[in-house]
């Protein structure tokens, strides 16, 4: 099973996007500046765009799902009900997930961005997919939410997960570190020896790193445990 | 077209025109053909394209009880294709300016507001259609009979919501009625020639009108 992108060139206006990347299956964090790219790349590897030029090509993959930024893009039903639906889930097992029982018939929009980012996670979860790609998911939830997605997301068993965000705290355990430098995108290798080259690393990981201690990945226990580490 | 005012005169006398008589459509056309996009493409979207096949559906029944579905067709494509183009050559606050240009601060203001609101809310429309249909690809079963039911649910819904909002937003800025607005037109002379020949085209179709008649 893989995702490949091959000479894969994207042009918006004067912005270009360029990569050439295999994704194989484990856990891919890309990270990137706001308005590297990340977004219009997650669109082009879920197949929702074309690239002007090269290919995206999925090997063994029979099922994509990607979780766009804005949780409001998804929304396709009048009510919360409507929308649990519209994924071919049960909504009394959602509603108890993500604590919205009584609100059933509210408006999607209705809810706060929060609840409503909680609601679509779930949804996207509650399946497998071989590839699941999520774009900035761990915007408008807070440090608890987090944590739990974190550990939800170690724990789902998707094929290839391809994590796009700019987060610099609440990180899953992961496989593959990629960066996205001005819309090219770039392969910094896997973990943990991909973080000495990771020029936009987080400060707390940067922290770490700078007093010699290199974490074996990039989870908050990961940082606290190299952070706490004794030397020689 | 640059001047927003010409623009809106060109589409009314041409769209009269149109309607008017066939020779008026034809002309509509090939001015349509003539005068260059003003931003990129000027051939007809998808959007226009849909409401063709209704029209395309309408002209066949006429045509076949009898009546004359191909004239109906062609003044139909004439009046379709120019409210496209007009559409997609709009830019936003246009219509404001001209709603004050022809109606004052008062009328003329609260005549543009609404107008450029209804504009803004066709293209967020389009927005919403658009991240739904991707939204619907990503979940699996597509388009059908209902989940399009359940999509123009959700697009009314949440436009009555937009404009709930919206008021609100105006109210609590003060807004009671009228406003002040300076707009400034600079019509290039090729904008002057394009409504002239459109009146032409009005005046032929027309004449035409009156001999059939």
């Amino acid at each position: 099973m893989r995702l490949i992108c091959s000479g894969v060139r994207r042009r918006t206006g004067t912005f270009q996007l360029s990569a050439d990347a295999v994704f194989t299956p484990g856990m891919h964090l890309v990270t990137g500046r706001v308005g590297s790219g990340k977004s219009s790349l997650s669109r082009l590897l879920a197949g929702l765009e074309h690239p002007d030029a090269g290919i995206v090509r999925a090997e063994g993959i029979s099922r994509t799902m990607l979780s766009m930024q804005f949780p409001e893009y998804h929304v396709t039903a009048p009510t919360v009900t409507g929308e649990i639906r519209s994924w071919g889930l049960s909504p009394d097992v959602i509603l108890h997930e993500t604590g919205l029982a009584g609100r059933e018939n509210d408006h999607p929009l209705h809810l706060s961005r929060g609840e409503l980012k909680r609601l679509h996670l779930a949804c996207v979860l509650a399946t497998q997919y071989d590839v699941l790609i999520l774009d900035e998911p761990f915007s408008a939830l807070d440090c608890i939410r987090k944590e739990r997605l974190c550990r939800r997301l170690e724990t789902a068993g998707n094929g290839i997960t391809i994590i796009l965000t700019h987060e610099p705290l609440w990180l899953p355990k992961t496989d593959m570190l990629w960066e996205m430098d001005a819309g090219t995108l770039r392969s910094l290798g896997r973990i943990p020896e991909a973080l000495l080259s990771w020029a936009d690393a987080p400060r707390p990981i940067r922290t770490v790193i700078d007093r010699g201690n290199l974490p074996r990945n990039i989870t908050p226990a990961d940082i606290r445990e190299a952070r706490c580490r004794t030397r020689g | 077209m640059q001047d927003p005012r010409l623009r809106l005169f060109s589409v009314f006398t041409l769209s009269l025109a149109a309607f008017a008589s066939d020779t008026g459509a034809i002309l509509a056309l090939l001015w349509w053909a003539a005068v260059p996009p003003r931003h990129g493409k000027s051939i007809p979207g998808r959007a226009t394209c849909a409401i063709w096949i209704m029209v395309l559906a309408v002209a066949a029944g006429i045509q076949v009880t009898g009546g004359n579905g191909l004239s109906y067709l062609l003044r139909m494509t004439a009046v379709l294709i120019i409210a496209g183009w007009a559409y997609r050559g709009q830019r936003g606050g246009e219509v404001l300016d001209v709603a004050v240009w022809a109606g004052g601060r008062h009328a003329g203001f609260e005549t543009g507001l609404l107008a450029e609101l209804a504009v803004q809310t066709l293209r967020l429309m389009e927005q919403d259609i658009a991240h739904m249909k991707n939204a619907l690809r990503l979940k699996g079963p597509g388009w059908g009979v209902s989940s399009a039911l359940s999509v123009a649910q959700t697009l009314l819904i949440t436009q009555l919501h937009r404009s709930e909002d919206q008021a609100l937003i105006l109210a609590r800025r003060g807004y009671r009625h009228g406003g002040t607005l300076c707009p400034a037109f600079a019509p290039p002379w090729t904008d002057k020639i394009a409504a002239l020949c459109a009146f032409s085209i009005l005046l032929v179709a027309l004449g035409q009108f009156v001999i059939f008649l």
